[in-house]
């Protein structure tokens, strides 16, 4: 045998070896899994949304860094819903369609999340929502990230009818999400042999805070629960301190203001007052402080982090979770694995529910202190089951009520501000 | 047989049997490997998932088994009976403090629903209920335990999970699961349900019914499908431990006594499934033995649930193919070594009797012949040699004759034909032994030229020297022919030759042949000629002498008739001989 018949003889051989290896280590797909980002960047929500697509690519950011998912790299679409319900559908019927995501993180407002969410059914696609919100829902094709009413407002509630007082007043912007709040606190203080005093509402976006506040001085109330929502909250915070409303006599527990929402609030007037989330970014864990590191790394130390911050940005990582566990990116497959995937979040363990696809969560209430932050004075200990619909009514009667708000604002999931649905309201 | 051969048998043979092992073993090796590790890999995979569905059906299962007592619980708590009972209980305890169970209002209350609540607990196999009003005193108990009466805000068991538990669903009005936890009151881990009790949509009290250990341990211990070393291990996290609340197949007083240090290097599954994730693979179990494991986190209880078996199990079925495969690979190496042996005799043999052949041949057996019968390439090599060595016979044959017949030649001729080169002479025919008077070949052979000539030769140059320059122009001109003094050996009698000396090519080298022949009689005739020749030569000048004088007459007479004045009367003669002679004939 002479030498180039060896030679050849062997690189035959490895030749074959390498043939079989290749077909062993099956080559997989190297093509990113494209998802989407769905938020308001423009318009009134944007200032709130702008913070959750930051902490949405974070997460992904932080996922491809280590390799990406089942080997692939995640590439996120950004869209503008530009706080416009129709764009926000034009948007998510683009994304599922045109771009062919495999996911979609997105919304804020309930409002923009109740006009996809038939879209989302009837792709059989999947919507990671990241907000606290009224619950009375339930889709299939919504993880609900953010809180159900049992993870935030009915214990708030408890705590402030043990610690503040069992007389209530109720306030907050004219929207599905407070009527639906105050609904369930209502019957919440009745179980609890509370008093409502007042309940009132503000039209979104309005800064006419002062009607509320005279009624609030009126009635003295011990505590008043807060669900107005946006640049309201600054009208009736300074409102409340010129009417010589102070935390020390007349606390007020607020279910939409969050360390973000405190960096364009007069530095001293919500000082005192408290709020219920899952998340603080004063929240002490290890796991906590290097993702508050992180995120100032990426974005600014002047930045905060915050609950629906923290809530878009574990939500990536469950969805890889399940992807992981699916070994596809498919959306069915993923629908499947995503029930009762867990991980330790920065607020802690967080579980999808396998029967509501909303999350278990740690329920917490802080106090505002200095420099928009909170002190925690009080957390549930353990996730809390999320159940949304309350149990105090069916959910027929839930949705009963809800079908009576939106018909009640001619076919909208807020008021509108006409004459009209003003003097209905009244 | 085969150690010998790779030894004592030719290059072939090894080379054939290694080679023949090579393109075996190496695709055999290659596929054992490939093969053991798709089937190691499909092993891991298939009961990685299996591990997978178990862990997720174990977790459904406690997920229905909470949900079910969950409802159970909210639907007791929707009963008229119950509502009513608590609300009268409530109002015993609120008038008489904790004396009001024993007071026979309580009793008749307590007459009114034990039954129904008693059946209840054991038809849906709680352990024990309780009924709890807002202010946290626990008015009714099915067992009646410790705690029966005792305050959940101010008591002995303010701090136990049915405390928590009961405030929790109090708080948050809906049903609410307690950890698994050591209860004082009962000296054994007790998990709880509790939910609100509602009366016209006030919280009017809580209902909290114990679950049943041995439920909650049959569901956590059953390893079916486990194999003998896998288990189903649940725990809970406590500060910074994940502590066992089950015992376990290889611990049965594991609960609450096993403990694991969060962040050790120990039961890492079982730190990560307590911390709340769900994950799957190979990992370390709390003895420190390998596993494949599957885990998830139980919300409900806060248990971390994992379902393991040890790699060395799975290993076996892969250990016993490994076995088979090695048993292949030995018969195949027999196979192939016997199969080798048997080729390579086939080939080489043949190649090795026809190499003694070859060399018998070489060593001069021309008789030699190869007695292979076949059709393949060697036979026909077989038939080739045979060939080679018959023409070779034939070419030798024809060789011996034609030397036999120049070898007669050159003994028998005359003249003395010897051979030498630079170092002298080296053969030489009969005549010259005669010749030159010596006793032998070797004796002639070991002489130079020089030693068989006088010292002088007759021109006067040494013998030596003009040797050497002879034999220097013979080399150089192709030839030289000349005359030489010789002598005897044996008389030291020299003799006259003629010598032919030709340069030519003998096996390569420059070789002379060198012709001598005894011009002895030669030269003595001609020495006789000469002489001969001398004598006529004197005869011959006395007689033209005499002419001469007689011409010189004849002229002198010429000369003394002219002197006389009278006409010569000899003719001139003419000058040259022929004229001369011609004249002489006439004269004569």
């Amino acid at each position: 045998m002479n030498k180039k018949t060896v030679i050849a003889v062997v690189i035959g051989i490895l030749f074959f070896i390498g043939a079989i290896l290749c077909r062993f280590t099956a080559i997989a797909s190297h093509e990113p899994i494209k998802v989407g980002i769905l938020h308001s960047l423009t318009g009134t929500m944007a200032i709130s949304e702008k913070a959750v697509v930051d902490a949405t690519l974070l997460a992904i950011e932080e996922i491809n860094t280590k390799g990406g998912v089942l080997g692939r790299q995640i590439e996120p679409i950004v869209v503008d819903g530009r706080s416009d319900w129709p764009t926000f559908a034009i948007e998510a019927r683009r994304l599922i369609t045109d771009e062919k995501v495999s996911v979609v993180f997105g919304c804020w407002t309930s409002a923009s999340r109740k006009t996809v969410k038939p879209i989302f059914e009837s792709h059989n696609h999947l919507l990671f929502y990241p907000v606290q919100y009224e619950g009375l829902e339930q889709s299939p094709n919504i993880i609900y990230t953010g809180a159900a009413p049992n993870q935030q407002i009915i214990p708030a509630v408890k705590w402030s009818l043990d610690n503040l007082g069992k007389r209530i007043f109720l306030v907050g912007s004219d929207y599905v999400f407070p009527r639906t709040a105050n609904a369930i606190i209502k019957d919440q203080v009745t179980a609890l042999r509370g008093h409502i005093l007042g309940e009132e509402y503000i039209l979104l976006g309005s800064t006419d805070v002062e009607g509320v506040i005279e009624k609030i001085v009126q009635t003295a109330p011990d505590v008043i629960l807060n669900t107005i929502n946006g640049d309201t909250n600054v009208a009736f915070f300074k409102a409340l301190r010129r009417a010589g409303i102070t935390p020390d006599k007349t606390p007020t527990m607020s279910f939409s203001i969050a360390e973000d929402e405190l960096r364009t609030m007069p530095a001293q007037d919500p000082v005192g007052d408290y709020a219920s989330w899952n998340y603080f970014q004063s929240v002490d864990s290890a796991s906590n402080k290097s993702f508050v590191q992180r995120f100032k790394q990426a974005y600014g130390t002047d930045r905060v982090t915050d609950d629906p911050i923290e809530a878009g940005y574990f939500g990536v990582f469950l969805w890889a979770q399940a992807v992981r566990e699916a070994g596809t990116d498919n959306v069915e497959a993923v629908h499947k694995t995503i029930k009762t995937q867990s991980l330790q979040a920065p607020q802690g363990m967080v579980y999808i529910d396998a029967d509501n696809n909303h999350t278990w969560k740690t329920v917490r209430i802080g106090r505002i202190i200095d420099e928009g932050q909170f002190d925690i004075v009080w957390n549930s200990e353990k996730p809390v089951r999320p159940v949304p619909y309350p149990v105090y009514r069916s959910r027929t009667q839930w949705e009963g009520f809800l079908q009576g708000l939106y018909e009640g604002w001619g076919q909208n999931w807020a008021n509108p501000g006409t004459s009209e649905y003003l003097a209905k309201a009244e | 047989m085969f150690i010998r051969s790779l030894f004592t048998r030719p290059k072939i043979a090894t080379r054939f049997l290694l080679l023949s092992l090579l393109t075996a073993l190496v695709p055999l090796l290659f596929l054992m490997y490939i093969g053991g590790a798709i089937t190691k890999r499909g092993m891991h995979k298939q009961a990685l998932n299996e591990l997978i569905i178990l862990v997720k059906n174990r977790e459904q299962q406690f997920s229905t088994y909470v949900h079910e007592r969950e409802k159970a619980v909210a639907t007791l708590a929707r009963t008229p009976i119950i509502i009513e009972a608590i609300g009268r209980f409530d109002e015993i305890i609120g008038r008489n403090g904790k004396r009001g169970i024993d007071s026979p209002e309580y009793a008749t209350v307590d007459k009114q629903v034990r039954r129904f609540l008693t059946y209840y607990k054991e038809v849906l196999g709680f352990s024990d209920l309780f009924l709890i009003c807002p202010q946290g005193n626990a008015v009714f108990s099915v067992t009646r335990g410790e705690d029966f009466g005792s305050n959940y805000y101010t008591g002995s068991y303010k701090n136990s999970e049915l405390a928590k538990v009961f405030d929790r669903a109090k708080t948050l009005l809906q049903t609410e699961v307690s950890d698994f936890e050591y209860y004082p009151a009962t000296n054994e881990p007790a998990a709880f349900i509790a939910t609100p009790i509602f009366k016209e949509n006030m919280a009017v009290g809580v209902i909290a019914l114990q679950l049943n250990n041995e439920e909650i341990y049959t569901l956590v211990q059953d390893c079916t499908g486990l194999g003998q070393t896998g288990e189903i291990v649940v725990a809970a996290r406590k500060g910074n431990e994940a502590v066992f609340v089950s015992p376990v197949r290889h611990d049965p007083h594991a609960a609450f006594r096993r403990k694991t240090t969060i962040g050790s290097d120990q039961a890492l599954a079982l730190q990560k499934a307590v911390l709340g994730e769900k994950g799957f693979g190979k990992t370390v179990d709390y003895r420190g033995k390998k596993v494949l494991a599957a885990w998830r986190y139980l919300p409900h209880l806060r248990w971390g649930l994992i379902a393991k078996i040890e790699l060395d199990e799975l290993l076996l079925p892969y250990i016993k193919a490994a076995r088979t495969a090695a048993v292949i690979l030995i018969l195949t190496i027999v196979f192939v070594v016997v199969t080798a042996v048997v080729v390579s005799k086939t080939i080489s043999c043949p190649i090795v009797d026809l190499t003694s052949a070859t060399h018998l041949m070489a060593g001069g057996d021309l008789m030699v012949r190869a007695t292979i019968q076949r059709n393949d390439e060697i036979g026909q090599l077989a038939q080739s040699f045979n060939n080679m060595a018959k023409k070779r016979c034939q070419v030798e044959n024809e060789q011996k004759k034609s030397e036999l017949k120049f070898r007669t030649l050159y003994e028998s001729s005359s003249d003395a034909v010897m051979l030498l080169d630079e170092k002298g002479f080296f053969d030489c025919n009969e005549a010259t032994i005669k010749m030159f008077g010596c006793r032998d070949k070797a004796e002639f052979c070991s002489k130079h030229p020089a030693d068989l000539s006088p010292i002088e030769q007759p021109c006067g140059t040494d013998s030596m020297t003009l040797a050497n320059e002879r034999i220097a122009a013979a080399m150089k001109n192709s030839s030289n022919h000349f005359e030489w003094m010789h002598k005897r050996l044996d008389t030291g009698q020299p003799f006259p030759a003629e010598v032919l000396l030709n340069a030519m090519g003998l096996d390569d080298r420059a070789v002379l042949q060198a012709v001598v022949r005894d011009i002895t009689k030669r030269k003595q005739a001609e020495d006789k000629l000469n002489k001969t020749l001398a004598e006529l030569e004197r005869f011959n000048r006395l007689m033209i002498g005499r002419e001469g004088r007689i011409i010189e007459m004849k002229q002198e007479v010429n000369a003394l008739l002219v002197e006389l004045g009278r006409e010569p009367e000899y003719i001139k003669v003419p000058v040259d001989e022929r004229d001369r002679s011609s004249e002489a004939k006439t004269v004569l």
